[in-house]
């Protein structure tokens, strides 16, 4: 079940992608929560067939999970993550262009409007239409798999999650005898979650590259690393891993963030390191990456970046590019920080004393990143004061209004009204201790902080709230009178082949509509960046906030 | 009241305490000033009968007299007895201020009775009233006329005519933060917006520096103390601006960096190296009665390591590791250094294998020699500056060794503050079905038409 802005960006994004009947079913699941086939039926109105039909859509596209229970039978779960995520689809493609090539695009883009696909439908699909060769295909194919952007669909991603472990932590739970302790069923937990994660990993393992065909040559052959050996498994589904795919969106951030906060060269540098690192990134949940040397890094700057423009030396030194790296990786470290607030704001940290590898602070940097996202919420609403107030709250805690004034050097006239809107938006929160039992106002302390949990989803409901609204938008732009006509007309099949058929007013108005859409699905995308922050960046130390 | 006129001491220790600018005397300088016991403690007694001395107890418990002068004495002595219980609570409160509700709880005096005595003490110009500032911003506090109000009541510098000056303090925040940026970025026409890297970084201002210059600067007239200062930097580091650091941090980078160059030039083929190690082991034979030493110094560097060895981190750092490697190392690099350096060096290395054959750290020294196993390579090296630091735990308790570095902001581009409904007054209110709703907003009506969407 997901909050009211959710659910209503969710349905929105079913309708424009699967139509409005799914839609209409997608809305009872998500207003209702977990249901039966039956009850959905009635709920949605619809015909048992059709439902029956979108239901199946759902499920095809990871959207529904079901659950078999004892007591209730077959149920069906709307899965709002996925269709979250369904709004950067769109990146997930340009990304595997970017990466492997227009052909791996095109692979991606047609997986991911098929939701789940074997590879034999994907070579014949797209070589019947396009004019490549099923060879370039099965390549990009190839490549898309051992590189983790695709994955075997398993029975698992089919189950929700949740229940599992429920079930699981269940099971842990019955092995304590007595009467359990804290840190028993926290234990318990963690076998659970640990339990879980193994099994998708196996699961997603078990059905991956090598398979039946391949399998013999492997077990008598020792070259076991002849990759060209390897063929993928026709009859395994795939679909795509938007995990590995988010990790490269969260990288590009991580990488802005170090041009801002020191030069293009420092942003070279640190691209260098995520990509040198890259292809053992499997989650989001890694809290730092694998330690990679001085020399690998080097091996992904290429010669024609300008490292020796973003620092500056004497006069007469001239330095050699690994020194130079050397000496950005200790500026991204903040090596020359060991205080707490410098290792919070570091990149990178050197790894043990004896190794000079560097690894790369996902937690650090993430929890840092949603931090400013938080910031500028602030400040966009409230000016640059509110940020202040927020970050001496984060810093020392709880405090009353005139010592934040104190620290903050701001007028406590000001202060007041300004805590008072800042905590109607969540984004500071506040805590009564009455001096005496009568509660009087009057008497009372007010002691401010901030809730980083509540700020980020409220701020989270707010975004889908906007994503709502532009989607909405669009759609109303889409449905004014005087565009859709043409827009119709467009559709017509003589139409598409010819535009010249389109009059000259008709051709304004469509290119005026083109470009409002083209704004309005910017702004969707780079709202649903920040989304991305909070939300996706947000799996990392959750806990402790 | 006196029943004689002052004689010549009385008159001498009034004079010099009328001419001292608190108007008081404290007992030492009355010791000096009259060095006989019995005389001074006559005249003291005196000046005190006659009211034209105070006792005073000074904060550190010191004893101190205040002069009076003969006007204000006359001018005490028409003072009602409420008057002068009152007058003398308020010179009690000191540049503290007293508040009327305190006063009348101390005096125990009727309300109005407290008004008419503080109406005419005013008017004799003996008291004042102010009305607090930082504390309590409405208490009507009193105090004797010639003093000035304590800090803790105006609130200092940052005070004027009882409101915080927000202006005079952004105008110095951001003299402030001029300086440091001046000091932080080296100067460049490029758009590359260059940064000094750790090791040629210049020395960053301090607090005390930044002090000094605001108080060269035309700026301000106030008197700032660093305590104040610091009140500004810290505004500017919760403000993202700057950033505190320790002053040796550049030193701990270079003590590993210093280490790391012998690093890379090692970075030789491996062949080339292990030939090289075993010519010098063999050649080890000159010297022999130096081994001892060299391997109690080793031990004891192997106990300390602390930022102080940077230099020699880059000698001996590796000692304590693998021997065949850092005798490789000590080889490739020896070439282009004075003869001194090379000699300690091999010198620690020969102590080093007699330690090796005599315990047992190393089962096969020779051997390992002859194969120098690239994989132990990663081994070696100096402590890296994490390491450093951990050996210097209370890190923030380093005195005050801080030095303040501007930073460039890390921000992240929200695209929600450019959709019109992040900035949207109506955004609580609008919905789907209302009369504020997506479809039909007005705000996006004039974003669509405001041109082009900024290109990041
Ligand atoms: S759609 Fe329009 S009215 Fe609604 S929140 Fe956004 S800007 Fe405001």
């Amino acid at each position: 079940m997901a909050d009211q802005d959710t659910a209503r960006l969710c349905v929105q994004i079913i309708r424009s992608h699967f139509g409005p009947l799914t839609a209409t079913v997608a809305s009872v699941l998500l207003t209702r929560g977990r249901l039966s086939l039956a009850q959905v039926t009635r709920f949605s109105s619809l015909k048992p067939r059709t439902v029956m039909a979108s239901i199946l859509v759902l499920v095809q596209h990871n959207l529904a999970w079901h659950a078999t229970s004892d007591e209730e039978g077959e149920m069906i779960e709307f899965n709002v993550e996925e269709c979250l995520t369904r709004l950067r689809f769109g990146q997930f493609v340009w990304q595997a262009e970017n990466l492997f090539g227009l052909a791996a695009g095109e692979i991606v883009s047609l997986i991911l409007d098929h939701g789940q696909i074997r590879p034999p439908d994907v070579i014949a699909m797209l070589s019947a239409t396009k004019s490549k060769e099923s060879a370039v295909y099965s390549q990009a194919l190839h490549k898309l798999v051992t590189s983790k952007h695709l994955k075997p669909a398993t029975e698992l991603s089919h189950t929700s999650p949740r229940d599992k472990l429920i079930q699981y932590e269940a099971d842990a739970k019955k092995e304590i005898k007595n009467f359990p302790t804290t840190k028993e069923l926290r234990h318990a937990k963690e076998k659970a979650e640990a339990r879980l994660k193994r099994e998708k990993e196996e699961a997603e393992k078990g059905g991956f590259v090598m398979q039946r065909v391949a399998e013999q040559k492997v077990s008598r052959g020792v070259k076991r690393k002849a990759v060209d050996e390897e063929i993928l498994d026709d009859s395994v589904y795939f679909r795509v891993n938007m995990t590995k795919f988010n990790i490269h969106v969260r990288n590009k951030l991580i990488e802005t963030a170090a041009r801002e906060r020191f030069n293009e060269s420092a942003a070279i540098v640190m691209r260098a390191v995520l990509k040198a690192t890259e292809a053992k990134q499997l989650e989001l949940s890694e809290i730092r990456s694998d330690p990679i040397s001085l020399s690998n890094i080097a091996s992904h700057i290429s010669d024609d970046d300008d490292l020796a423009g973003g620092l500056s030396y004497g006069p007469n030194k001239r330095p050699t590019t690994m020194a130079l790296i050397k000496d950005y990786l200790g500026l991204l470290a903040a090596a020359d920080n060991p205080t707490p607030a410098g290792r919070a704001s570091a990149f990178l940290s050197f790894v043990g004393s004896t190794s000079g590898k560097v690894q790369v602070e996902f937690e650090t940097i993430c929890r840092r990143l949603r931090r400013r996202a938080l910031e500028a919420v602030a400040r966009e609403r409230y000016g640059d004061e509110a940020v202040r107030i927020i970050r001496f709250l984060l810093d020392e805690g709880k405090m009353n209004a005139e010592n934040l004034a104190k620290v903050a050097m701001m007028a406590n006239k000001d202060m007041r009204p300004l805590l008072t809107s800042l905590s109607a938006d969540s984004l500071v929160s506040v805590q009564e201790v009455p001096k005496g039992a009568d509660r009087n106002p009057i008497r009372t302390f007010y002691i401010w902080y901030v809730d980083l949990h509540k700020a980020y989803t409220v701020i989270l409901g707010n975004l889908y709230k906007t994503l709502y609204n532009i989607g909405a938008r669009r759609r109303a732009e889409e449905e004014d009178s005087r565009v859709k006509p043409v827009l119709e007309k467009c559709e017509r099949s003589d139409v598409r082949d010819d535009a010249s058929l389109l009059n000259r007013v008709e051709r304004e108005v469509l290119k005026d509509w083109e470009d409002r859409r083209d704004k309005l699905t910017i702004l969707e995308m780079r709202v649903e960046e920040a989304v991305f922050i909070l939300r996706d960046l947000g799996v990392l130390g959750i806990g402790d906030e | 009241m006196p029943g004689r006129k002052l004689n010549a001491l009385e008159q001498r220790l009034h004079q010099t305490a009328l001419a001292d600018s608190e108007k008081t005397l404290t007992q030492a300088e009355c010791d000096a000033l009259i060095p006989d016991k019995k005389p001074r403690v006559d005249a003291i007694n005196f000046l005190l009968g006659t009211g034209l001395f105070r006792a005073a107890r000074g904060s550190d418990g010191t004893l101190s007299y205040r002069a009076v002068t003969k006007n204000e004495l006359d001018v005490r002595k028409d003072l009602a007895g409420e008057e002068n219980l009152v007058l003398s609570h308020i010179q009690a409160a000191g540049n503290e201020g007293i508040w009327t509700k305190h006063l009348k709880a101390k005096t125990e005096l009727h309300q109005t009775i407290i008004d008419r005595c503080l109406k005419s003490l005013v008017q004799k110009d003996l008291v004042k009233g102010i009305t607090g500032v930082k504390v309590h911003p409405t208490r009507k506090l009193y105090m004797l006329a010639h003093l000035e109000p304590s800090v803790d009541i105006t609130g200092g510098p940052w005070y004027t005519d009882k409101e915080l000056d927000t202006e005079f303090i952004k105008l110095l925040s951001s003299a402030c933060l001029r300086f440091i940026r001046d000091k932080t970025f080296p100067k460049s026409n490029t758009d590359k917006r260059p940064l000094y890297s750790i090791s040629s970084a210049p020395s960053y201002t301090t607090a005390q520096q930044i002090q000094a210059f605001l108080s060269k600067s035309k700026i301000t007239e106030t008197q700032l103390s660093v305590e104040h200062v610091e009140m500004l930097l810290n505004v500017l580091i919760i403000d993202g601006e700057i950033e505190k650091i320790p002053a040796f941090g550049g030193a701990l980078w270079e003590a590993s960096a210093a280490a790391d160059k012998s690093d890379d030039e090692e970075a030789t083929p491996k062949s080339k190296r292990s030939r090289r190690s075993s010519s010098v082991h063999r050649g080890r034979d000159d010297d022999e009665d130096s081994a001892g030493e060299g391997s109690s110094r080793r031990r004891s560097r192997k106990s300390s390591k602390h930022v102080g060895s940077a230099s020699d981190s880059e000698g001996h750092g590796s000692t304590k590791k693998s021997p065949q490697k850092s005798r490789g190392r000590g080889d490739d690099t020896g070439d282009d250094e004075p003869s001194s350096r090379r000699k300690s060096r091999s010198r620690s290395k020969r102590g080093r294998s007699t330690s090796l054959s005599s315990s047992d750290l190393d089962s096969s020294p020779i051997k390992s020699e002859q194969d120098s196993p690239p994989r132990k390579r990663s081994r070696k090296r100096s402590p890296s500056p994490q390491q450093l630091v951990a050996g210097m735990s209370i890190v923030d308790d380093y005195g005050g060794a801080f030095v303040y570095r501007a930073i460039r902001q890390e921000h992240v581009a929200l695209g929600w503050s450019q959709a019109p409904c992040g900035r949207c007054p109506q955004f609580d209110f609008c919905s789907d079905k209302g009369p504020v709703n997506p479809r039909e907003c007005e705000y996006y009506g004039e974003w669509l038409r405001a041109g082009a969407v900024k290109i990041e």
